[in-house]
């Protein structure tokens, strides 16, 4: 028995699982059905407790080639279930993982009366523990506001890494990067340079810079758009992931916004309204979102996501920048966008052989 | 542009094409008229919703055949034709009329995924090659074209192998082999299912899962995979006679976009153009997958991939047909989002079919080849009260994975051998043999189900034993009814449970809540607390649950035309319903839709949650009519007929002592309770007597017997007989003309239509050829009977539907009364052109019929004859047989102003009937048809008229099997003579015939031959 409180006084019951502490953090929703591994090790959800809206969390167990990084990542899980697993590659359950990684979770949960308090009021604060409900809601009160806190300093590598032999360098400027985008560079050849996110000038040695997803509130970050400019007098490509695209797009003149509850799932279509005018089923995790003033030159939009209009992705029409607010690596999710490292591979081998 | 388009149905309902392509036409329909496109529908299934003019401009009731659908292009000159919503038969006769040069003549645009798409899609042959080609990965295989090919490639293989048809339907002939004996054996059957006389043989994949991803892509080559659905039977067992859950449980991220990927190459590369579904194997024990197969079209799959997520495939595949991109249409729930989506489910649905064999007598457990008769879908926040709420869904009595008679009559061994045989039902099975001590991983072994699913069984059996051991334990109570007991079940399990709990109303809608939903696709849950919706239903329209034999598309036809009657005249209306296939599960057809159990509790639990609205419960048919007192006794307000006049005709009973008391006549019966008495009876009242057991055995339901040795026969075999189980032993009369009136009542006045049957009594009036007007009954004899029903409706204070049925001989019996919609009150309406839903309609909100006098007899003003679908060549093993008890699992229909004329085009609507051209096999091993079949004989004289005698049995069975003999007519009910001639005609497909009567008439059709003149209805 335990609660989930939001700071907004709503207190859910329902059976707590995984490790025995209590958890505080900005609550957030993935409608994402499968790929709970990745999800719950994407360093993006540092400083969050994930809900998950499909009910059956846990089915398929864990194994280690579905992490995206060396750990749980995320505050606290919630669910309705937290099933028994079976699958052949599976090392143990999810309430097992939970507990080894000392992460607590709730399930039981009315998740659909939550998500719709979650849209209809915005992202919360909240709390998962057994303690009093009253002490829950004291907790969140005490606790800073997740959009005040610098987490991209937690989850950033903490020395250089290399990976890959290829010819083709590109530097990673890590706030946060999900193994799978490392992997998808790997895959085409590259050999990928790790770099912590506030020594990125160690990836200018490089032959093109990759601004990496990452948590937290992309404003915090605003010493990196200094990195995307130092890296466009170098003629370097650049990419943006995520909140590597709200940080190159902070630096061609954008302004961030929080969206009300963010885009986390897998099934959003997204429009490429510039290269070919089709429409990809991309993977999102994102709470911040970006708009240009007529004032912001050469930058075009590229993608966009149909439903609300969200930018989605821009290019430069002078330098070579592409950047993507949804997740082209997918992980989870579907790999309809993956074509976009080829390109931009593609624009970084005829730099180099330049 | 294009102005008017040809839509293409499906025809009879038949094991594997049923009420889904009803849905999806519908769909269709409506998609092109949001866009001024004008419609010509040609489908003679007279009792779909489709084939009214709500929804399309022009029906044609005719053969789906290039014939007649050339005669329809020709009047109508259609711009364009959409083969993709009538099913494997629209798809079949598209290609042929391509073919034929027919689409060429006329300049008749195809529109959707092309003719060569669905040609590499349907040929298993081309299918590989460009599967090849695509490099998209496929289980080792050979295409055949005669038995011996097919050997040749299972021994290269290797046994135990897969055999697949090409251009068939559910899996028609399809089987897994296990030796060359058993290729042998079945061979011949598969060749006769495929209209292109091919088979593939291919590497049985033995327990590996199955799942689909039902895809949407436009012209332009934007695509999504909008479900992935995963057969809780591995591969082997058709995906129609698989338990599904959606959305996909078991696969990882990776298997899952694997599988998608997959799946859109398939898409790719047939350029699919609106929906398909794409089937895969996909390894238990390893990351290999392999794409087993296609259907470049709407299907039985994508009706519940649309219910299960909210997705409306047919609708967005017809906008995408038209060219529109997948990111121009907009999502029909929210509104305010694109099509161009994946669904995100926050509950889990499961599908289980409905089986019928013991009614059939099939003994066979579940294979490659489709059996089942119906589906239904239940929807849960755990697997384990979706999958329970679809057991009882199933109505075959069962609470639940447990605690029914099934579950608690079986012992461990017979658990066993069921599981062992993949008998239906199977999940019953694996929860008691669980109770008896066998473990999850033995079941595991034996059936190859994935243990994710078996841990849910085992789940809720842990629990059941739990309750029955500290009942009252709270805890335990709310678990229970979140694994998907109900609190009827509990309480049967520790007495009074007193629990005050009620579920919540949850809403589908596509986006697992992230965005808000303008539809109100409702479901119940104990899985959360809170309530989606507020109360605001005038009326509560209860639909007719699965299907079954007997129970079909016409049922879903009154529940529709009942709910939108009552819509038009501006109430807000519900419909209940759990059927996936079907049009009433639509969430866009009226104000809300509740996608839960027809039952006591259920219904209550809406009519308190939604305020008290007036329920409605005779438009589903037989379903809500048990429920009237129960639901009478809680409070509920029913709409219509009152509880104690719908317990009269129910009663047998009260039923008779109701006749007698007004003088009107009926057959002799009596109830007997034991042997002795019943053969007292029979004696006393003459044989052939009919028999009615309370007590059934095995699927018998009712028999005829001739004599004393089959009364004891049937009685030792089928049914327990004893004080507490009474027997009722009635007068057959196989005599005279069995004829019914379908009616209106408002308990003043009456509406009413009467039909013939062609057959005499004794034949199920679901089985038999009716026709309206009547042709033989005299104007007296309609007289009477129109006179008893009126009594019978004004005794009764009928308010709304009824239909009561004749034996008309030596005077006017009433045999049976039902005040409820009957099956024929779709074609009534049709041929009539009134619609008795909407009468009904009148009474229910204005409680009068607005008609002048207090008979109105309507009567259509041609000839109008619906004919039974048989689906014999799928019952595997089954008997063909005519009697009381009901086979047939479909009907269609057809007018003319002549009446051989209208018969012949209902007739050959029904599939495989065709008119023979050169030779009949006619004959009888029952004295009692001896003459009416000589009859018969002379009537096709100018045929080439065989019988067993003269042939010899060996020659004959392998004419038949050889596709040459054109028509089979026979009479009685001879297996042990007949059994071999009546099995292959229906596995060769070869039409047959099972009763002189309809065989005479059939002869004289066939003499005048067919009026090559169509007209629209």
């Amino acid at each position: 028995m335990g609660y989930l409180a939001l700071e907004d006084g709503t207190v859910l019951r329902g059976r707590l699982f995984g490790a025995d502490r209590p958890a505080v953090g900005e609550v957030v929703f993935t409608t994402a059905v499968v790929g709970y591994p990745q999800a719950l090790t994407d360093p993006s959800y540092k400083g969050q407790i994930l809900v998950f809206t499909h009910p059956l969390i846990g089915n398929y167990g864990v194994s280690e080639d579905q992490m995206e990084s060396d750990g749980i990542t995320v505050e606290g899980v919630v669910v309705f279930e937290n099933t028994r697993p079976s699958h052949y590659r599976s090392v143990m359950s999810l309430d097992e993982w939970l507990k080894a990684n000392g992460v607590p979770g709730i399930s039981r949960v009315d998740t659909r009366h939550l998500v719709i308090k979650l849209r209809e009021h915005g992202v919360m604060m909240g709390a998962i523990g057994n303690d009093d409900p009253e002490r829950l809601l004291e907790a969140i009160r005490r606790s800073p506001r997740y959009d005040e806190v610098d987490y991209v300093r937690a989850v950033s590598t903490r020395r250089v890494i290399e990976y890959g032999e290829g010819r083709t360098c590109i530097g990673v400027v890590d706030c946060g990067v999900k193994k799978s985008i490392v992997r998808e560079l790997l895959k085409r050849g590259a050999k990928v340079r790790l770099v912590p996110c506030l020594d990125w000038e160690k990836a200018f040695e490089c032959d093109a810079v990759l601004f990496s997803n990452g948590p937290g509130n992309p404003k915090l970050l605003s010493a990196l758009t200094e990195a995307v400019w130092t890296a466009v007098e170098y003629r370097l490509p650049i990419m943006g992931i995520c909140l590597g695209h709200q940080v190159v797009s902070m630096a061609l003149g954008a302004e961030v916004y929080k969206l009300k509850y963010g885009h986390r799932a897998t099934n959003k279509p997204v429009r490429d309204v510039a290269l070919t005018g089709k429409v990809y089923i991309t993977t999102h995790n994102h709470g911040y979102a970006v708009r240009f003033p007529n004032t912001a030159r050469g930058v075009r939009v590229w993608a966009v996501q149909p439903d609300d209009g969200t930018i989605e992705g821009i290019y430069h029409e002078r330098y070579p920048i592409i950047t993507a607010q949804f997740h082209p690596e997918a992980s989870p999710g579907p790999w309809d966008t993956r074509w976009l490292f080829d390109k931009f591979l593609k624009v970084v081998e005829r730099g180099r052989v330049q | 542009m294009i102005k008017s388009v040809l839509v293409l149905g499906s025809g009879a309902i038949k094991v594997a094409e049923a009420a889904e392509f009803d849905y999806s036409g519908s769909q269709a329909l409506k998609a092109f008229r949001e866009e001024g496109i004008g419609t010509v529908l040609m489908n003679p299934n007279v009792a779909t919703i489709q084939t009214s003019k709500v929804l399309a401009d022009r029906v044609y009731f005719l053969p789906l055949s290039p014939e007649f659908a050339e005669l329809v292009i020709e009047r109508e000159r259609p711009d364009a034709i959409v083969c993709g919503f009538g099913g494997q038969t629209a798809l079949s006769l598209c290609v042929e009329l391509n073919d034929r040069g027919v689409l060429d003549r006329y300049g008749v645009e195809v529109l959707g995924t092309p003719i060569e798409g669905i040609r590499t899609a349907l040929s298993r042959d081309r299918f590989r090659k460009a599967m090849e080609k695509a490099g998209i990965p496929m289980p080792p295989s050979v295409a055949a074209r005669d038995p011996e090919g097919a050997l040749e490639a299972a021994l290269s293989m290797g046994f135990p192998v897969m055999v697949r048809v090409s251009f068939n339907l559910g899996g028609a002939g399809a089987f897994v082999a296990y030796s060359r004996e058993e290729l042998q054996s079945r061979i011949y059957k598969a060749f006769a299912q495929s209209s292109i006389k091919e088979v593939l043989v291919e590497k049985y994949l033995d327990g590996w899962k199955e799942v689909e991803f039902e895809v949407v892509r436009d012209a332009h080559g934007n695509k999504a995979a909008v479900v992935c659905m995963e057969n809780v039977d591995p591969m082997g067992i058709h995906t129609g006679d698989s338990i599904v859950v959606a959305p996909c449980q078991t696969l990882t991220d990776e298997e899952y976009q694997w599988g998608r990927v997959l799946s859109m190459g398939v898409a790719d590369a047939i350029g699919l153009v609106g929906e398909g579904n794409v089937q895969l194997a996909v390894n238990y024990g390893g990351p290999e997958q392999y794409v087993i197969e296609t259907n470049p079209r709407m299907s039985r799959s994508s009706a519940l991939a649309s219910k299960a997520s909210g997705y409306p495939l047919a609708y967005i595949a017809a906008k995408l047909a038209l060219g529109y991109r997948l990111d121009e249409v907009v999502n029909q729930v929210t509104r305010r989002t694109v099509a161009a989506f994946e669904p995100s489910l926050d509950y889990i649905v499961v599908k289980h079919p409905r089986w019928e064999n013991d009614r059939f007598g099939i003994r066979e457990g579940l294979g490659p080849e489709m059996m089942s008769i119906g589906e239904v879908m239940g929807i849960g926040r755990t697997l384990e009260e979706a999958w329970q709420k679809a057991i009882r869904m199933l109505d075959i009595g069962e609470p639940g994975l447990v605690g029914g008679r099934m579950y608690q009559s079986a012992s461990k061994e017979r658990a066993l051998e069921a599981l062992r045989g993949r008998e239906p039902y199977w999940p019953i099975y694996a929860a008691r043999a669980m109770e008896l001590g066998v473990t999850v991983d033995e079941i595991h072994s034996i059936t190859k189900v994935d243990r994710f699913f078996l841990n849910a069984i085992k789940r809720v059996v842990d629990l059941y034993m739990a309750l029955r051991s500290n009942g009252q334990r709270e805890d335990l109570i709310e678990e229970a009814l979140v694994l998907g007991f109900t609190r009827d079940q509990i309480s049967e399990i520790i007495g009074n449970s007193n629990t005050s709990r009620m579920p919540a109303i949850k809403r589908i809608d596509t986006l697992a809540g992230e965005w808000e939903a303008s539809t109100n696709y409702l479901y119940m849950s104990y899985g959360g607390e809170y309530d989606d919706v507020v109360p605001g239903t005038d009326f509560l329209v209860v639909g007719a649950g699965v299907f079954r034999i007997g129970v079909s598309v016409e049922f879903d036809w009154s529940t529709v035309n009942m709910a939108l009657s009552l819509k038009r005249r501006g109430y807000r209306v519900a419909i209940l319903n759990y059927n996936p296939e079907t049009v009433s599960t639509d969430w866009d057809l009226v104000d809300r839709l509740y996608f839960d159990e027809i039952s006591l509790e259920r219904i209550v639990d809406i009519f308190v949650k939604e305020g008290g609205p007036t329920v409605i419960l005779y438009a589903g048919g037989q379903i809500g009519q048990r429920l009237y007192t129960l639901l009478e006794q809680r409070g509920v307000r029913i709409g219509g007929t009152r509880a104690r006049s719908v317990d009269v005709g129910e009663s047998r009973n009260s039923f008779s002592a109701f006749l007698d008391e007004l003088g009107i006549p009926q057959p002799e019966w009596y109830y007997a309770k034991d042997m002795g008495e019943a053969i007292k009876l029979a004696e006393s009242m003459g044989y052939p007597v009919l028999v009615r057991p309370s007590y059934v055995l095995g699927g018998t339901y009712m028999a005829v017997a001739y004599n004393e040795a089959q009364l004891v026969d049937f009685l030792r075999r089928a049914a327990i007989v004893g004080e507490r189980y009474p027997v009722v032993v009635s007068r057959y009369m196989p005599w005279g003309i069995e004829a019914e009136i379908d009616a209106v009542s408002d308990g003043r006045a009456l509406v009413a239509t009467p039909i013939e049957h062609v057959e005499p009594p004794g034949v199920h009036s679901g089985d038999s050829t009716m026709v309206l007007p009547p042709r033989k009954l005299t104007r007296s004899q309609l007289g009477k009977m129109l006179e008893i029903t009126h009594v019978i409706a004004r005794e009764l204070e009928v308010k709304g539907p009824l239909n009561v049925q004749f034996i008309v001989a030596d005077d006017v019996y009433v045999v049976e009364a039902n005040l409820r919609v009957s099956r024929s009150m779709p074609l009534v309406s049709k041929a009539t052109g009134v619609n008795y839903m909407d009468l009904v309609a009148d009474v229910l909100t204005e409680e009068r019929l607005k008609v002048d006098d207090d008979l109105v007899v309507l009567t259509p003003g041609r000839w109008w004859v619906k004919s039974p679908q048989f689906s014999w060549s799928r019952l595997r093993g089954a008997y063909p047989r005519l009697g009381p008890v009901m086979y047939s699992t479909g009907e269609v229909a057809s007018f003319s102003s002549d009446f051989h004329d209208a018969l012949l085009k209902s007739w050959l609507s029904a599939t495989p009937n065709r008119i023979p051209r050169r030779n009949a096999l006619v004959y009888t091993y029952d004295d009692a048809y001896k003459k009416d079949i000589e009859k018969v004989r002379s009537a096709l004289g100018y045929l080439d008229v065989m019988d067993p005698e003269s042939v010899g049995m060996d020659r004959l069975i392998d004419a038949l099997k050889g596709g040459r003999i054109d028509i089979v007519i026979t009479a009685g009910d001879t297996p042990d003579m007949d059994y071999r001639i009546r099995r292959i005609s229906a596995d060769t497909s070869t039409p047959l015939v099972l009763h002189p009567s309809l065989a005479m008439e059939l002869a004289e059709a066939f003499r005048k031959g067919l009026k090559m003149h169509v007209e629209p209805w």
